[in-house]
Parts: C-alpha cells; structure tokens; sequence
C-alpha cells in the first residue's frame, strides 16, 4: 500500500492521521476491486479499524470519495501553481499544467482510474478546483487564443477528456499520451491545428 | 418508474420480464442514490422479488450494470439503422449519429445519467458486446465512421482507441447534462466531437447546420 497521505499526515492532530488511513486503504481497495464493488467493511478491515471509526469521518461512501478526489486534486493543483508563474500565454501554460499534472498522476499509481471514476460516480467536491481553471481559460479568451463559450458544459467536456487521458494514463503511461491529451484540451478551447502543435512544443520545452 | 423495459419484455419468456423488471427498478434506484452506495438489496425490494431471483441472473453488480448498459447502447442505436445510409460526408454523419443517440437518451430521463457513470466503471468493451452483429456496435460504427472520414481528409487525427476514448468521452459527458438546461447541448456536443476529430471550428460549425437535411 502507498502511504502517500500517511505520510502527509505525519505529526497532525489525530483526526487527520486517521483520514489519511482511510485514504491510502480506501485507494488500495477502490484499485482492487472498482469503487462500486468496495464495501466500507472491505476499507475499514484494511485500515485495521472499526466502522464506526468511519462514520465519525465520513457519512458513507460517496463522501469518502469526494474528499478523497479533493484531496488528490489539491495534492496536484498545489505542486503545479508555484511552476507556472513566470508563464504568460495561455495555450502555454494549458500545456504545461496539463502535462505536469498528468506526470504527477502516472508517478501515484492508481489516481487516475479513481479520480476518473469518482468524477462520474459522485458529483465531483473540487468545485473551487473548477473555478480556479476556469478562469485561467477565461483569460485565454480574453487574449484570444480561446475561441469558444467557457460556460459550464464546455468545462464538462473539458474535464471529461483530461479524465478519459487520466484513465488511459494508468494502463498506458507515456509522453505522447500526455501530449495528445493537451492537444484535444486545446481542440475544445477552439484553437487551430497549428496554433495547437506551437502550444504543445512550447509547453514542452518550458517543462524540461 | 418507468416500464420501459418492462415494456419491450411483454409476451416474452419469463427470465426475460424479470430481467426488464430488474433493469428498470435499477434505473431508478442508482439515480436516486448512485450506483456506488446502491446495495443489491436496494434494487430487489424495489424491484418486490427475492435476493436469490437476482442472483439467477446476474453473479454481482458489475455484471448486472454491464448488461443493463449494453440494453440501453442497443436501445440508442436502434433508431440509427438505415439513418446513415444515404450520408457521405463523414463530419455529417457523426453529427446525425450524435443526435440519433442523443435525442433518444432525452426521452428517458434517465438514462444518460446512468450511462455516464457506468461508463467507468464498465470497461469500454461493452460496447462490443460478444455476439453482437459487427455492425450493430457502436464502437465499431463510430470508428469506420471516423476512418473514412481521416480518408476524405475531414478529420486530421490517429484514429485509434485513444482518440476514440477521448471522443466518447465528450459524447458521454453530453448525455450526462441532457436535462440540464443547457443551451443547444446536442450542437455543442457534436461540435466538440467533431473538434476531437481535427475539424477546425468554423467547419465543425458548417457540418452541424448542413446536417440539419437529414434529421
């Protein structure tokens, strides 16, 4: 078992030690046997605990889940931020972030399939998580490199092909995945084939 | 409830209206509450037959939602037979194709909910389901369509499973916001589609209003 969130947990009060348990157990369980087939018994028994340990975090499944994915995704956004600053173009940075956080995926077995899955199983919790993309493409817009309405839909469709790229990431891994992923994420902003290719060497060479 | 299962199942065998029975109480319990926290016992009482009866039919969950979206693929596509014939323009024909499907899907409430989140579950090979007429899948029709339309030169992409994830993955995600309210949802979503395809925007645009003859 990764002890990814255990060790994130390490010197926090106790509330937290015990949802990073459940975290890491629930990841080893939901990879094993899918997300609809784990029962809660089957993640309290790995995390060594009693049920009612879980219900004084957790409601039932579906709430584990969701904070589980917003924990994933601030793991992610957070690493990603800090290394973009000195970027100004969007389809650049769109690249960049693309692909840093699709690496930082492929390195944590097993995130993809589940962030994919919980997003269609559970209405997703990262809503702030949305917002905080959403306006990083409005400023394409804005500059022009965008050429399409940013509304709710279009962020569906966007985030249903970063996931569909994170899913395959899991059982594929490799650099022209990640970079046809940001391809298409930049198709659904409305951009042109050879803006497109430009974005996807810049963001590239920015990275390495 | 809706009977539509139920329905198609009259003057069948008996497995086969308590399968339709199974589907259609199933439809509504996982979108009530989810298909994760949905029990087996959850659709039996609904459904008013005993745990046993299910599990002479399905082994488990998984098996049970793979077969329920492999009935509702096949209900959303049968509405395409003979739609595409007369059509050669491969942009226009995923555009009639994603409005086939969707137009059906809005009909039952329901479904695209359903389809959305087994669709992660359920690996994308259900869509070729094993004895299934080659013809009648919709993998296989969506991926000639977009091989011969990499031959015509529309579509500037690899035509591969990545590809037709990724394409399914805007189709699916479409179906899941039917009845949200938004605006032209099956234009936009033909319109991505045909994005993920390498048509450029303006002529994504052009195909979905020259497909307006043939719907």
């Amino acid at each position: 078992m990764s002890r990814y969130f255990q060790d994130r947990a390490t010197g926090q009060n106790k509330k937290l030690r015990t949802r990073s348990v459940l975290f890491d157990s629930a990841l080893v369980m939901f990879s094993q046997d899918g997300i609809s087939n784990t029962r809660l018994e089957d993640i309290t028994r790995h995390a060594g605990m009693a049920n009612a340990t879980f219900y004084n975090h957790f409601k039932d499944k579906d709430e584990l889940i969701q904070a589980l994915a917003l924990a994933m995704a601030m793991e992610l956004l957070g690493s990603i931020e800090e290394r973009l600053v000195d970027l100004i173009d969007m389809p650049t940075i769109v690249v960049a972030a693309n692909t840093l956080m699709m690496n930082a995926v492929f390195e944590q077995k097993s995130w993809g399939t589940f962030l994919a899955q919980s997003f269609y199983l559970v209405p997703p919790s990262y809503a702030s998580v949305a917002h905080s993309m959403k306006d990083i493409f409005n400023v394409g817009v804005e500059q022009g490199s965008f050429t399409v309405i940013l509304d709710e839909f279009q962020m569906d469709q966007i985030n249903s092909v970063v996931l569909s790229g994170l899913r395959k990431l899991d059982h594929h891994g490799g650099e022209s995945l990640i970079d046809r992923t940001s391809e298409n994420i930049l198709r659904l902003l409305g951009m042109s084939a050879v803006s497109i290719s430009l974005a996807v060497d810049k963001g590239r060479a920015f990275i390495r | 409830m809706s009977r539509y299962f139920q329905d198609r199942a009259i003057g069948q065998n008996k497995k086969l209206r308590t399968r339709g029975l199974l589907f259609d109480s199933a439809l509504v319990i996982f979108c009530k509450q989810g298909i994760s926290n949905t029990r087996l016992e959850d659709i039996t009482q609904y459904a008013g037959i005993a745990n046993a009866t299910f599990y002479n039919h399905f082994k488990d969950k998984d098996e049970f939602v793979h077969a329920l979206a492999i009935s509702i693929v096949l209900e959303l596509l049968k509405p395409l037979e003979g739609a595409l014939v007369e059509i050669k323009d491969a942009a226009i024909r995923i555009v009639v194709l994603t409005n086939v499907i969707m137009n059906t899907a809005l009909k039952q409430e329901l479904w695209g909910t359903f389809l959305a989140q087994s669709f992660y579950i359920v690996p994308l090979r259900i869509l070729v389901p094993a004895g299934l007429s080659r013809h009648l899948d919709a993998s296989t029709r969506l991926k000639a369509i977009i091989d011969s339309g990499v031959e015509q030169g529309s579509f500037s992409i690899i035509s591969d499973r990545f590809q037709m994830e990724q394409v399914s993955s805007v189709l699916l995600s479409g179906l899941r916001r039917l009845g949200k309210g938004d605006v032209n949802i099956i234009d936009r979503t033909s319109e991505n589609m045909l994005r993920l395809l390498g048509v450029s925007s303006v002529n994504a645009r052009l195909a979905v209003s020259k497909a307006q003859a043939f719907l």
